[in-house]
């Protein structure tokens, strides 16, 4: 029977070939091993936290009536439903899934790889190409240009619409990851128990309820731990995605801290940072919930059906819309300036001027490559680390199975916390280094890690045992053998520091020298910078989009198996 | 260790096509982006003496000027809110100017926070108080602001903006109360006075005049730029509170045959002079930073005016004190005239504020400014009702801040 479970599963293995290296390496060299990891992860994630939570109890309990504060009831409010938008992520990827589940493996990889793709695009990006769809304007958002045809006029920009706008654009951003986990679950249905059920007469409802939803649980909780982690994350959707007077009405709460922590005093901050932490966990307790139990799927993917589906017809539609988001971030940087500052990106034009007036900006240019040469430091220091740690925590002797689930939990936690929970203390001790290319490498590299050995552990765990190996070479094959897994985890890390705002704001960056940061100063004046705006997204999400098509195979090697085939 | 040091030292220089072999470029930290920022590297470009790098700091620029590692502190900064001389961590860092260029009286009073100090000069000024409409549109202009509280036009307000409203309240209030508002700041009590509350409700009552509730839902949607489009480029409305440096938006934005025409924000009353508020851009040299930063500092803001500058000016949107006001288009040379002279003018209030009241989209006086107008234009709450919620979560937050 061979286990083939997706992404990470938790339950343990029953392979009776064992990982890599079984008479493995001895404790001192383990500890070493694990101690650039284990390093950053307690100097940059967990000292700071504890700080946190420290001061937020200086007072007993009485910081935390900042609860009683309305604005911080409305974003905490806000918050509740960016998470209750990462359950209806879940149910469109589910939704998606379902659709494309026997549309051949043709269509299917073409859905894996077009609906993914919004996944490693900055939200900045998709922040100020939901912003043009939607313009105010007639004459500038392409909605309200089809509304006006019926005579209707919506501010869709503005207040309650707000949330249909920045609920469509996290809907496409995530959607398609949500997708990913359920149409692999899908096509790994057990389908001799399926067919058994069915020559037993078993009725519909019955087989969905016995069979298809068991099988489906571990996938549903990965796909509802993602969108809950994106939902809490949300900063940078709404600072470029709504208009300045919008952005209260919209802001989740850690959008909120950002903005008044230093109104709120240090200790009701470092409460109501805490309580953010808090309300992530409880959220993903659930998903860890339904992780744990065991979740396999027994039968290797389902060969394609014969015959083909009609839904081919729906889905390869659906492709093309998925992409208009695209096509409309380069047509618009296509525009002259002048133009796309004034009229919509439907009137094609095919004018170069704004990506020279993207390329002439030297801030730009600069950032562009200061911000690739570090997000490679940061991914090197983040395999220099992890990938270590990862190799020794999949040796079942030092880490025995019962042992691994206190280690995932805690992996998951720090994965999942939110930033502002340790950005105070972290900025204090870091005063005199803050804005060094050090410091911001340090503090990428340590938020990436427990993601990255999540997923290199599980490459790991099922890298087989070399016959004759001897255990100095072991590290080595097991990096050869689990390359999907390491080539997945340097993916993640790159597109995170690629894409980041949220740590550079944190620790109060000089945008000067980040790329994202450069692009959010293009919404001081949003409509009229839109030409030079939507030339440099192009050429920012050019990177991450290029990085995710080349590696695509391996990823999905990595995200479905993590060795090699 | 020294090879990777080597190498991170490389990264800032290598996009920056580092200039003369052995000093380092001086770094500039501005505000700006898009057009602005293209202007002040065309100027930055011809610094005879040094190779310059100029970036955008946006927003974080008072946490740039804070303290940061020496390896990004800027040398120069260009800090659009005065009230960053004001706050001792921002002001311990910056080095006083000991031959500073001559500017005006009432300029070189506001950069000198301290008495025979001066901290910066200033690079561009504002005149916040003038309002836009097409030269042909016809109507009745507002004469008082009593006036103006009947319908004289429909309003274009780029209320996304909070900065927008906040000249429009700077404006009333220093219209009616020339008393009160120099002396408003961070204590709470005088934010509480009925000439606050007074002026609040005129605003009210101007902004419900001006647009009809779906104008008003539109215009939280609106930037700056977007509200003078609406009045010169679409010609959905007809008048546009804006500082003069609308005037570059128009020209380059405008529909072909526009004309633009301004008046000055109108008075209280017939027997009152009308408001002049001004905002600018103060330059400044760091404490941390080169030694050359000062002469940097004087070449952007002496009278060696250099040409890239003074082509800005003349291409409209750009004044400073020691630009003539002749260099100006013509339509902006009566505005600049009137900053030069000043001597009763006053700066923008919200970029004096310190503090919770201190301005940022969805914070401060921005914030309540737009749930005023919100209540005003689009629920349609009377103006009293509407200001005097404005007014009692004004001296909240101030107290905030005193607590």
């Amino acid at each position: 029977m061979s286990e083939d479970a997706f992404l990470y599963e938790v339950a343990p293995h029953h392979d009776t070939r064992g990982p890599a290296a079984q008479h493995g390496i001895g404790r001192w060299r383990a500890a070493r091993y694990l101690l650039l990891a284990v390093l950053l992860a307690a100097g940059v994630l967990l000292a700071p936290l504890a700080a946190t939570v420290l001061i937020s109890l200086s007072d007993g309990l009485g910081h935390y009536r900042v609860l009683t504060d309305p604005d911080v009831l409305r974003a905490l409010g806000n918050s509740l439903v960016w998470l209750g938008l990462a359950v209806l992520v879940c149910a469109a990827g589910f939704g998606l899934a379902w659709l494309a589940r026997d549309v051949g493996p043709r269509l299917g990889g073409v859905l894996r790889v077009v609906l993914v793709l919004p996944a490693v695009v900055s939200p900045l990006t998709t922040g100020a190409i939901f912003r043009l769809l939607f313009d105010t304007n007639p004459q500038r958002g392409a909605v309200n240009a089809v509304l006006a045809a019926f005579g209707a006029d919506v501010a869709f920009l503005g207040l309650g619409w707000i949330w249909l706008v920045l609920g469509l654009a996290f809907l496409w951003q995530w959607s398609g990851v949500a997708f990913l986990v359920f149409h692999e679950a899908l096509a790994r249905m057990p389908a001799s128990l399926l067919r058994m059920a069915q020559a037993f007469g078993l009725e519909r409802r019955r087989q969905i309820w016995s069979i298809v939803l068991p099988s489906l649980a571990g996938a549903a909780s990965l796909a509802y731990l993602l969108a809950v982690v994106a939902a809490a994350r949300v900063f940078d959707l709404v600072l470029m995605g709504a208009p300045g007077s919008m952005q209260p009405w919209v802001e989740p709460g850690g959008q909120f801290w950002w903005r008044h922590h230093s109104d709120l005093g240090t200790g009701p901050a470092a409460a109501l940072a805490v309580l953010l932490s808090v309300l992530v966990g409880l959220l993903a307790l659930p998903a860890l919930a339904g992780l744990r139990r065991q979740v396999t799927w027994p039968e290797q993917r389902a060969a394609p059906h014969g015959r083909r589906s009609r839904r081919r017809l729906l889905m390869g539609p659906l492709a093309a819309l998925w992409l208009l988001p695209f096509v409309v971030l380069v047509l618009t940087s296509l525009r002259a300036p002048e133009a796309a500052a004034v009229s919509g990106w439907w009137h094609i034009q095919a004018d170069l001027r704004s990506y020279g007036d993207a390329l002439a900006d030297s801030g730009f240019t600069g950032a562009l490559l200061t911000t690739l040469v570090r997000t490679v430091v940061v991914v090197a220091l983040v395999l220099l680390a992890a990938v270590p740690a990862a190799y020794v925590l999949a040796q079942e002797h030092l880490v025995p199975r019962r042992a691994w689930r206190p280690v995932l939990l805690v992996a998951v936690a720090l994965a999942a916390l939110p930033p502002q929970a340790f950005a105070v203390p972290l900025q204090e001790s870091l005063s005199r280094l803050v804005g060094s290319t050090l410091a911001l490498v340090t503090v990428h590299a340590a938020l990436v890690i427990p993601l990255a050995v999540l997923v290199l552990h599980r490459g790991f765990a099922r890298v087989r045992a070399p016959v004759m190996a001897r255990h100095r070479w072991a590290l080595v094959h097991a990096m050869r053998e689990g390359s999907p897994s390491v080539v997945l985890a340097g993916v993640l890390a790159f597109v995170l520091v690629w894409n980041d705002t949220l740590v550079g704001l944190l620790l109060n960056w000089p945008a000067g020298d980040h790329l994202p940061l450069i692009l959010l100063e293009q919404n001081r004046h949003f409509m009229s910078t839109a030409g030079t705006l939507a030339a440099q997204s192009v050429i920012a999400t050019a990177v991450p989009v290029a990085l995710v098509i080349v590696t695509r195979r391996l990823l999905y090697r990595g995200l479905t198996g993590g060795v090699r085939a | 260790m020294l090879s990777r040091r080597r190498f991170l030292a490389a990264i800032p220089a290598a996009g920056l096509a580092a200039g003369c072999a052995g000093t380092r470029p001086l770094r500039v930290a501005v505000v700006w982006s898009g057009d602005e920022l293209r202007r002040f590297l065309t100027v930055a470009r011809d610094y005879p003496h040094r190779t310059v790098t100029v970036y955008s700091a946006g927003d974080n620029i008072a946490a740039l000027l804070r303290g940061p590692s020496t390896e990004v502190a800027p040398d120069v900064a260009v800090i659009p809110r005065l009230g960053m001389l004001y706050e001792p961590g921002i002001r311990a860092g910056i080095r006083p100017l000991e031959d500073p260029p001559p500017q005006p009286e009432f300029w070189r009073r506001l950069v000198s926070p301290v008495p025979g100090r001066v901290l910066g000069a200033w690079f561009k000024i504002a005149h916040k108080s003038l309002v836009w409409h097409r030269d042909d549109h016809g109507l009745p202009l507002p004469e008082t602001l009593d006036a103006w509280t009947r319908p004289r036009g429909t309003l274009s307000i780029g209320a996304a903006d909070g900065w927008m409203l906040s000249d429009w309240f700077e404006n009333v209030l220093l219209a009616r109360s020339p008393g009160t508002y120099p002396e408003l700041g961070s204590q709470a009590e005088l934010w509480g006075s009925a000439e606050v509350t007074e002026a609040l409700e005129l605003l009210a009552a101007v902004w419900q005049a001006g647009m009809t509730a779906e104008q008003g839902r539109r215009a939280l949607t609106l930037q700056f730029h977007d509200s003078i489009l609406d009045v010169f480029t679409y010609r959905t409305a007809d008048l546009v509170a804006a500082p003069d440096f609308a005037w570059p938006v128009i020209a380059r934005y405008g529909a072909a045959g526009v004309t633009a025409a301004h008046f000055r924000f109108p008075a209280a009353s017939a027997a009152a002079g009308p408001p002049l508020v001004v905002g600018g851009d103060v330059a400044l040299a760091l404490n941390a930073g080169d030694p050359d930063a000062a002469a940097f500092v004087t070449w952007l803001t002496g009278p060696e005016r250099p040409a890239a500058l003074e082509a800005w000016a003349g291409e409209g949107g750009f004044l400073a004190p020691h630009i003539p006001p002749e260099v100006s288009p013509p339509g902006l040379r009566g505005p600049a005239g009137e900053l030069v002279q000043a001597r009763n003018a006053r700066y923008d209030l919200s970029d004096r504020l310190t503090g919770p009241l201190a301005g940022g989209d969805g914070r401060g006086l921005w914030l309540i400014l737009t749930d005023l107008f919100t209540a005003a234009t689009v629920t349609r709450e009377r103006p009293a009702a509407a200001a005097a919620a404005a007014a009692a979560r004004l001296v909240a937050t101030a107290r905030k801040g005193a607590a």
